[in-house]
């Protein structure tokens, strides 16, 4: 896929949050707190314990207080005012004692496979004293003063799959709950901004036992997680071709599906029903255009033209076609959010995605490819590359390197710091040129086996192109250039997430939320309806306010 | 001694992938191109998995000479190709440690080659001196039993070979102090 095309991706149905809500909803988990004890500061610990088709779950949150000044948006900030983990099975006193000592140091902890995802992150410094004093106070938000903000705490990371000790992905089986990709991570983050609501209200429960009150309806709903992401997206989208071709493809074959939907009066109105949603929420949650993307007022109002121009292709024979071929000619931003809500009406059954999904990257090597069958291989396949200009200057202007405080991902400029032994390989297409450019001079007879005998710096180029991980595996762009931008890459996967609001703070970083609109877990139920996402920013109560 | 001390008593579990992850930056410390790097880190994990002993086997290579890790891979590759004849002997001067051609050996069991070594290898950190390969009609296949289990439980490897490994390891990463006056982008 085109950068652009990738960096413009939406949530859709398809994405986690809402297949993981969705899973939780049909399957009937029981979720309940099982423990708060904070101080009116908030401090302490809260426990909720999830069971889940025959599976028990506790999700732990030690929390505290940090001073402001230590916030950091970043992975290398050395506490944070809240770290939680998820972990499968009862929780006895000795597994507390642990994940009380070892989840709190985040990426020096030492884990085992009992635990399945840890997190952190901090409050939001403008919102969490106002929010527990409002409702202390007996009173509601105002919404003029917290709208914006759309959540109460902020993450910075998601840790699982083997990290530190934690289960390996491909070590759930099959059937279990949480066997689809970053399904434990988002149960952790739903529950993480679970945690965010209860810490408010329980704080403003001890401060004013007599007035507090709890969030009204629609203040429940509104807030998510907020989350930080930074450059640690880009080396993880480049070395997992195969997953990125299944995240694309589950995309691509739903909406080839609706596409071919032939015109009906309950689909047409499904999707109507989707875009005045889209609109609404839009409209309310307001803000200007943010480099490189539109804002809300943008999105509002081009999510109307949108609703004209379907409108107009009530006759069409498959309107849902020619709305996707009208939105292809409207550029990248607007394509992707057609897509989201032409998405919407697709039906590809959870189980099957997720099928779809659960990728194992181990491959057997194949012994008998020839040079000349690799070259053929690349023609078709990596064609691409020859648009890179890859033998520019530029081409290799950044290298990729890995901190050493909490082993942060950046970018360094090549011309100022020598690589030397810690590049991160993940400048695939320099490689892959190279590798075209070595095969034109090798024997096209020999075994690909016995080329890399002679020159095995070509392996990981060698490896990337004899798998076939899919045509929709490689995101075709050389993250080297100068001209790279980051944001493309992190959007599409964060879009995949099931998170919005992208606010990009820079070409390498970009602030988001998730699950706002989500249910709390109080709600959740086989009827809970997947609706809830695109909410409107509540308005402020007028009675309680000038009580 | 509570949980955690028993845990790092003598071995501690590792996820596979952290076993490739460090045996990956390892060997870029001690020489290894990247490519180079990532293959060897494929093999230590599969040995460390099946056999045990990867991650000491590894050790003992760069324990020798700093420069040689390459070399010494390099004269494992011979096994990541198919033998030209049904029946084949490879063999080496100095012995090569099981742990670089057991994945190698695994791949060619599903070509129909069966192995045996000369001297028969427990651990991945046992010297080989010799390979003998035969094509039969059927050959067994190792099956990925030890690989699930990993995966889902966790990896018991040697708690001071996993500390060396993690602490050279740690020379691939660059100092913080060096990427901020570089002028590397950075967020805030």
């Amino acid at each position: 896929m085109h950068p652009t095309t990738l960096g413009s991706a939406r949530l859709t149905r398809l994405s986690f949050s809402r297949s993981m809500i969705r899973r939780a909803a049909s399957n009937n988990w029981k979720i309940e707190r099982t423990s708060i004890d904070l101080d009116e500061c908030g401090r302490g610990q809260i426990i909720y314990r999830v069971e889940a088709e025959d599976h028990i779950f506790h999700f732990v949150a030690f929390t505290t207080t940090i001073d402001e000044s230590l916030h950091t948006d970043r992975v290398i900030a050395d506490g944070w005012e809240i770290s939680a983990a998820l972990v499968e099975g009862e929780l006895s006193e000795n597994l507390l004692n642990f994940l009380a000592t070892e989840v709190p140091k985040q990426e020096t902890s030492r884990l085992d496979s009992r635990v399945l995802s840890i997190t952190r992150g901090n409050r939001s410094v403008r919102f969490y004293e106002y929010l527990v004093n409002r409702l202390a106070s007996g009173f509601q938000p105002e919404a003029e003063k917290v709208g914006d903000a759309g959540y109460i705490m902020r993450s910075t990371a998601f840790y699982g799959n083997g990290k530190f000790g934690m289960r390996s992905f491909l070590g759930f089986p099959p059937d279990h709950p949480l066997a689809a990709p970053y399904r434990a991570q988002f149960l952790a983050a739903w529950l993480f901004r679970e945690t965010s609501y209860d810490s408010v209200e329980y704080c403003a429960q001890i401060r004013s036992p007599e007035k507090a009150v709890a969030f009204d309806e629609q203040w429940c709903r509104f807030f998510g997680l907020g989350n930080a992401t930074g450059l640690g997206l880009i080396p993880w989208a480049m070395k997992h071709p195969k997953k990125l071709n299944a995240w694309v493809s589950v995309r691509e074959l739903a909406l080839a599906g609706v596409r071919a939907l032939p015109n009906s009066v309950e689909h047409r109105e499904l999707l109507e029903e989707w875009i005045e949603q889209g609109h609404q929420h839009f409209a309310s949650f307001q803000g200007e255009d943010r480099w490189p993307w539109m804002g809300p007022d943008s999105l509002s109002e081009v999510i109307l033209g949108i609703r004209d121009v379907f409108s107009s292709m009530d006759s069409e024979e498959f309107p849902f076609d020619a709305l996707y071929l009208w939105a292809e000619e409207q550029g990248p931003e607007i394509t992707e959010l057609v897509v989201s809500l032409l998405l919407e009406l697709d039906e590809t059954s959870d189980d099957e995605v997720d099928r779809l999904l659960r990728v194992d990257n181990s491959d057997a090597p194949d012994l008998l490819m020839t040079v000349g069958d690799l070259n053929d291989k690349i023609a078709e396949e990596y064609f691409w590359l020859d648009d890179l200009d890859l033998e520019s200057s530029q081409a290799s202007h950044y290298w990729w390197v890995i901190s050493d405080n909490a082993e942060e991902p950046r970018r360094a400029e090549r011309s100022v710091i020598n690589p030397e032994h810690r590049d991160v390989a993940i400048d695939f297409a320099l490689r892959l040129n190279q590798l075209k450019n070595d095969l034109k001079k090798a024997d096209c007879d020999i075994k690909v086996t016995q080329f890399l005998q002679d020159l095995p710096h070509h392996g990981i180029a060698v490896n990337r192109t004899v798998k076939d991980s899919g045509p929709y595996s490689e995101p075709r762009e050389n993250v080297c250039d100068l001209d790279h931008l980051p944001l493309n890459l992190q959007r599409f996967q964060l879009a995949m997430y099931g998170m919005d609001n992208f606010k990009a703070q820079s070409t390498d970083w970009l602030r988001v939320t998730l699950f706002q609109g989500a249910p709390r877990i109080a709600e959740l139920c086989p009827d809970t309806s997947d609706r809830w996402v695109w909410p409107q920013q509540p308005q402020t109560d007028q009675r309680s306010s000038f009580l | 001694m509570n949980a955690v001390d028993e845990m790092f008593d003598q071995t501690v579990l590792v996820a596979p992938r952290e076993v490739r992850d460090l045996i990956q930056r390892a060997s870029r410390v001690k020489g290894c191109e990247a490519s180079v790097a990532d293959h060897l880190a494929t093999k230590v994990t599969f040995c460390e998995v099946h056999y045990g002993g990867g991650i000491r086997g590894w050790l003992q290579l760069v324990s020798e000479d700093t420069n040689c890790l390459s070399e010494v891979v390099a004269s494992a590759q011979i096994l990541d190709s198919l033998p030209a004849n049904d029946v084949s002997e490879f063999s080496w001067n100095s012995p090569i440690p099981f742990v670089l051609i057991a994945k190698s050996l695994s791949v060619l069991q599903t070509y129909g080659f069966t192995w045996s070594c000369d001297p028969t290898p427990i651990t991945g950190d046992a010297l080989v001196r010799c390979v003998y390969l035969t094509q039969e009609t059927s050959a067994d296949h190792l099956l990925d039993d030890k690989m699930q289990k990993a995966l889902s439980d966790g990896l018991k490897v040697n708690y001071a070979d996993w500390k060396d490994l993690t602490n050279i390891a740690a020379e691939f990463l660059l100092s913080e102090e060096i990427l901020d006056n570089s002028g590397s982008p950075v967020y805030e």
